[in-house]
């Protein structure tokens, strides 16, 4: 497995792994959809994103950028996403669920049900980017990166997509790493992968 | 090395067993009734397919509640080299329920993650273990994993529990989006107007045919081919060419091998949307042109979200080893795309594939392709009904 691109946000800047950027932000709030050291081109709803979204958003874009990945609107890429974090959606199954009960428990509200499952964020990033991959949440207990690593090294070299997205995304932040199977580095990648979030200031 | 199912066990509103819900959906008929679990008198829908014998007030919780019995009866099955693979979309969100409600319990104790440990302490402490969850299609793309990593060679077995319960939380939330059938769920009919939620969990433990037979373990049948797509299309709605679909269907045929006019039938996803059956229509078309029989059990068994891929993977194994297909409940005008396809009627089936297929929130797509056991001597279809019942 070989990364060609990572991308990450914390709760003060954002930054690309190869190049080796890193940009100051006020609050997420600020991030604009048309921000253009982020994305390629506006995200539609991108102000009605949760968090996690927001997060996934950013860091997916700031990946594809750092691995000069070209994408646009209507052009389908053969990239499936599987993302983790140890929280799943239950800050997303909260507010929703305190909003409907403050509200009488009469009707709940759509815009928030929609970002509780925990592979909501994912959802959010495959419409921006055009992703027609798999799309997957995973976590385990010890919130061990190898075996997320392993179940996207077995999407790819099973056909069901050609690269995978492994994207992050909990308070305060997140990261992307887009990978592909082109060389067989899976130890060196590992560790890799483990420093991003110190680099991102994560942990 | 192919992944064969060896132990199968599931749990509907239909009752505790496959033979349940088998002998539920072959008379036509409907488990979806009146909910009485909370109130529902301010939703345009007032049914689910729940099960009578769910506790809300029980130390354990909804799906624990279903889980328990099922992995203890396996007692024995275990070895710590087994990896476990969750599927579910909420898991115990009753506690969370609870958490905001009457702060009795906190709303951490509906992480995944203890959900997890939970399953894997009764299973004498699987410590390979994972969650997956890929909303609608949770427990589809948990047995592909399954069948990817015995084929690969990476793991020898692998057991696939899945689990999803209703609750005021998703009850409200599907109402809120508008996706209930006021009445009961009618897929592929005409008339169709939305899903009916229902709950349930199940349990397959998959490994290679290899270990299976060393074992003398009776074979279910074999998950031989499985693809994932995504749509990229909507938060809620499928695509409306059903073009996802297509490529994951064309990926389960190209890992199994297989061409198109080998599938003799279909248990579809079916959930009684608008959308959903219209998109599923048009893939299968395109995929295998001429009408195969399909089937959607949702009519009967509710729409069980995240456990719904894995107990229909269950039934259409059982299926295709009973020769009969059943009809699909709730089925009265079949819908013009439809037309050739699906039947209200029990249909006998002499298939050896079965294509088994879900989709979900975020345009998830995915599909099984499952192999009956060539049985001789009728051992594997005693040992599933006795097994199951």
């Amino acid at each position: 497995m070989t990364i060609c691109g990572a991308g990450w946000i914390n709760d003060k800047s954002y930054g690309m792994w190869h190049a080796d950027t890193r940009l100051e932000y006020a609050s997420l709030k600020e991030i604009r959809s048309t921000e253009i050291d982020i994305f390629s081109y506006p995200v539609k709803h991108f102000g009605r994103f949760d968090r996690p979204s927001k997060f996934a958003c950013v860091s997916v874009a700031l990946a594809l950028k750092d691995a000069a990945l070209h994408y646009g609107p209507g052009n389908k890429l053969n990239i499936g996403l599987l993302g983790t974090n140890q929280v799943g959606a239950v800050p997303a199954n909260a507010d929703y669920f305190k909003d409907f009960v403050d509200c009488g428990r009469t009707l709940g509200r759509g815009n928030l049900f929609i970002y509780t499952l925990p592979s909501s964020p994912l959802a959010e990033v495959s419409i921006h980017f055009d992703l027609c991959g798999p799309l997957l949440y995973a976590a385990n207990v010890a919130d061990d990166m190898r075996d997320m690593m392993q179940t996207c090294s077995l999407l790819i070299t099973d056909g069901q997509a050609e690269r995978m997205l492994l994207v992050r995304y909990t308070e305060p932040g997140g990261f992307a790493c887009l990978l592909d199977d082109e060389l067989n580095s899976s130890i060196s990648d590992l560790d890799t992968i483990k420093t991003i979030p110190h680099i991102a200031g994560l942990l | 090395m192919n992944a064969v199912i060896v132990t199968a066990d599931i749990i509907t509103a239909y009752g505790q067993g496959l033979a349940c819900l088998w002998d539920g959906v072959c008379a036509g008929q409907c488990a979806v009734r009146p909910v009485v679990r909370f109130p529902v008198d301010a939703f345009a829908c007032k049914n689910a397919a729940l099960i009578d014998s769910l506790d809300g007030q029980a130390h354990d919780s909804l799906v624990m509640q279903m889980l328990r019995p099922m992995l203890e009866q396996l007692e024995g099955e275990w070895s710590p080299a087994i990896k476990l693979l969750l599927a579910t979309t909420t898991g115990e969100i009753d506690w969370l329920q609870r958490g905001v409600v009457e702060a009795s319990r906190d709303v951490a104790d509906s992480l995944l993650s203890r959900l997890l440990k939970q399953i894997s302490r009764i299973c004498g402490g699987l410590n390979n273990a994972m969650v997956i969850s890929s909303a609608c299609a949770s427990s589809t793309v948990a047995i592909a994993q399954a069948a990817s990593l015995i084929r690969s060679g990476i793991e020898e077995a692998v057991l696939v529990v899945a689990c999803d319960c209703i609750t005021e939380f998703v009850f409200s939330g599907f109402s809120a989006l508008q996706a209930l059938d006021p009445d009961v769920a009618r897929p592929f009919d005409q008339h169709r107007a939305g899903l009916s939620l229902g709950e349930g969990a199940g349990c397959v433990l998959m490994m290679s045919e290899e270990r299976a037979r060393r074992l003398n373990r009776p074979i279910l049948g074999e998950v031989a081919g499985w693809g994932m797509s995504n749509d990229a299309n909507h938060m809620t709605g499928p695509s409306r060419d059903g073009a996802g679909l297509k490529h994951a269907i064309e990926l389960a045929l190209k890992t199994a091998g297989v061409a198109a006019d080998r599938v003799g039938a279909i248990c579809a996803h079916g959930t009684g949307t608008a959308y959903n059956d219209s998109m599923e229509m048009k893939a299968f078309k395109a995929v295998f042109g001429q009408p195969l029989s399909t089937f959607s059990i949702k009519g009967g068994s509710g729409h069980t979200m995240g456990s719904a891929g894995l107990i229909e993977a269950v039934l259409s194994l059982h299926a295709v080893t009973a020769g009969m297909l059943p009809g699909t409940v709730g089925l009265s005008c079949v819908d013009d795309e439809a037309e050739g396809w699906v039947s209200n009627e029990n249909r006998t089936c002499d298939a050896e594939w079965i294509l088994s297929t879900n989709s979900g929130f975020g345009g998830t797509n995915a599909a099984l392709l499952l192999k009956k056991q060539n049985v001789k001597g009728n051992t594997n279809h005693d040992y599933l009904r006795s097994r199951l019942d």
